[in-house]
């Protein structure tokens, strides 16, 4: 039964642990059920909404960005940015405010949610992720890769910029839009959370000079 | 009875401390643990809305009017010379231009048309040439340009790597394809000098080029695909070259040829007499010649101050159309008739 079910919730007691083991919750006594499910399933669905929504954003939108550039480079599919940069973008540059997020965000206290018991119907009528949620998104992403793009394009479209200060410049400008996204939709602003979000600009900062300066690099100087 | 008693209570004393005390499961509370850290949690009210959509205008508006207005100091002559410096008898352009004993000086008349206050920089402008190619962009050695004794590294420079068995110094389609037109200014029948120092970043010039690499076995293959380098100046001092090499980020765009430190007055007449050697003809691109002013923002370009204004104006307007909404048709903040359950009253 337990493993037929959605959630599988088993109580690790006096009759021994195999539901235990066969569950994807466990705890101690049946009066911990209420708070599992009211507030730590609304919490947990969520967030995992809302990551799973910013994720999808936060990749399309790179690689969208990249994508515009190669329509004005005879599509031979030149990187505008330098290759370590690309890797750092998921690595250093944006994961740490995702993970950050998607742990401490809470939309609504633990008190209130047990109070209103029907707003765990939330999760149950798919009101975090859904088709039209999703494709929201994604019309925003190819927006915002958009405006990314042109807007520095047609900044310096007739001057002397050279390809690699232009890919200094998408990256800084991504790093700081999807960062100010997720700025934008937090609920609850924690210390952690604001060490996280400027941090990983500053962060970019410092990895774009540090990159820059290593001779054996195409982009040095 | 009292030793007894005391007797019986030290038993049950035992007995209590005999049975074994639960080890609580509990865990160790903390803040961060029991997500009890302090929060600020931000409301999107209409007063804040409002508010900082008129803060965005305040501030982007007058950022785009300061940009257009520099915009707008600056004077640029722009001439394009590809076609009109081809003679018109020419039916193959590509034979011609290829034709190295025809000489192919031409003369260029442009009039200024507002005062131009020095420096006035020179640039040369090429359409439709793609520098931002991925097999030209990987096309050099940076090792060999900056290390002599590091000459015979060509890796990735195909295929303008070795020439007779001997490694090109510079390799690659980037120093190959260097731009070799050349011009020279006159101003109202008087000489005009043009500085050609100091036209490339300093860092390429200490760091990337080697004061003791020299040019070798340069563009002596059956095609010519640019400049030929004198070989007894070393890569740090061949300025043409470093800024060649920095490669373009767009199709379309301009190189710094040098500076003019003269005031030109409007209605002057500049006279250009200019090498036409360049081959943009097998692939319809276009070369132009220009002359501009710079200001703080740069030279001539509108788009940014009009994107400031855009951004600018749309806020105000979005403040304003929330004001109107909120005056219009007001909703008291945690009105509980929004609540799930209290909306559809016919269902659950």
């Amino acid at each position: 039964m337990i493993q037929m079910a959605d959630v599988g919730v088993g109580i690790c007691g006096q009759e021994g642990r195999q539901a235990v083991m066969a569950s994807d919750f466990a705890m101690g006594q049946f009066c911990f059920l209420k708070r599992l499910l009211l507030v730590h399933g609304h919490w947990n669905y969520q967030r995992m909404a809302y990551m799973i929504l910013y994720n999808f954003y936060r990749n399309a939108v790179f690689v969208l960005m990249l994508f515009w550039y190669i329509l004005h480079t005879a599509y031979s599919a030149t990187l505008a940015l330098t290759d370590w940069s690309s890797v750092f973008y998921s690595l250093i540059y944006t994961s740490v405010p995702t993970v950050v997020v998607g742990i401490l965000d809470k939309d609504l206290s633990h008190n209130t949610l047990l109070y209103y018991p029907r707003l765990y119907e939330a999760g149950l009528r798919n009101e975090g992720y859904n088709m039209t949620l999703f494709w929201i998104t994604m019309l925003d992403t190819l927006w915002q890769s958009l405006v990314l793009f042109y807007v520095p394009f047609f900044t310096y479209n007739i001057s002397t910029m050279d390809i690699w200060s232009m890919g200094s410049l998408w990256t800084i400008a991504v790093v700081i839009l999807v960062n100010i996204h997720l700025a934008m939709d937090i609920q609850r602003w924690v210390l952690i959370t604001h060490l996280a979000i400027w941090g990983s600009i500053a962060a970019t900062f410092l990895c774009m000079v540090l990159i820059d300066s290593i001779p054996i690099f195409p982009n040095y100087g | 009875m009292n030793s007894g008693d005391a007797a019986g209570s030290s038993s049950g004393g035992s007995g209590d401390a005999g049975a074994p005390r639960r080890a609580s499961r509990k865990p160790k509370y903390s803040k961060f643990t029991q997500q009890e850290l302090p929060a600020c949690k931000p409301i999107l009210t209409p007063k804040w809305v409002i508010s900082v959509f008129l803060l965005v205008g305040v501030i982007f508006v007058p950022i785009g009017v300061a940009s257009l207005l520099a915009s707008n100091k600056v004077v640029e002559i722009v001439d394009r010379y590809d076609d009109a410096c081809v003679p018109s008898n020419v039916t193959n352009k590509l034979a011609y231009i290829q034709n190295s004993t025809i000489s192919k000086t031409c003369r260029r008349t442009l009039k200024v048309p507002k005062d131009m206050k020095q420096p006035i920089f020179v640039y040369y402008q090429l359409n439709n040439f793609y520098q931002n190619h991925r097999r030209y962009v990987k096309s050099r050695n940076d090792q060999q340009l900056r290390d002599a004794s590091k000459a015979n590294e060509t890796t990735l420079c195909d295929p303008e790597k070795t020439r007779d068995g001997m490694a090109i110094v510079p390799c690659g389609l980037i120093a190959w394809s260097t731009f070799n037109d050349t011009y020279t200014f006159q101003h109202n029948t008087n000489n005009l000098s043009i500085d050609k120092t100091d036209i490339s970043w300093k860092s390429d010039r200490d760091h990337k080029f080697g004061s003791d690499v020299f040019p070798k076995n340069f563009q002596k293959g059956p095609l010519i695909g640019g400049k030929t380098l004198n070989e007894s100046i070393p890569l740090s001092e061949q300025e043409d070259l470093i800024v060649w090499m920095r490669t373009a980020a767009l199709p379309t765009f301009r190189k710094l040829y040098g500076r003019i430190y003269v005031d030109l007055k409007e209605n002057d007449t500049i006279t250009v007499t200019l090498d036409n050697n360049y081959n943009t003809y097998s692939f319809d691109g276009k070369k132009s010649l220009v002359l501009s002013t710079s200001t703080w923002l740069g030279g001539k370009n509108d788009f940014l101050g009009l994107a400031y204004l855009t951004v600018g104006g749309l806020c105000f307007f979005l403040a304003f159309a929330f004001t109107l909404l909120y005056l219009i048709k007001p909703r008291k903040l945690g009105d509980n008739n929004y609540l799930s359950w209290n909306r559809n009253s016919a269902g659950h």
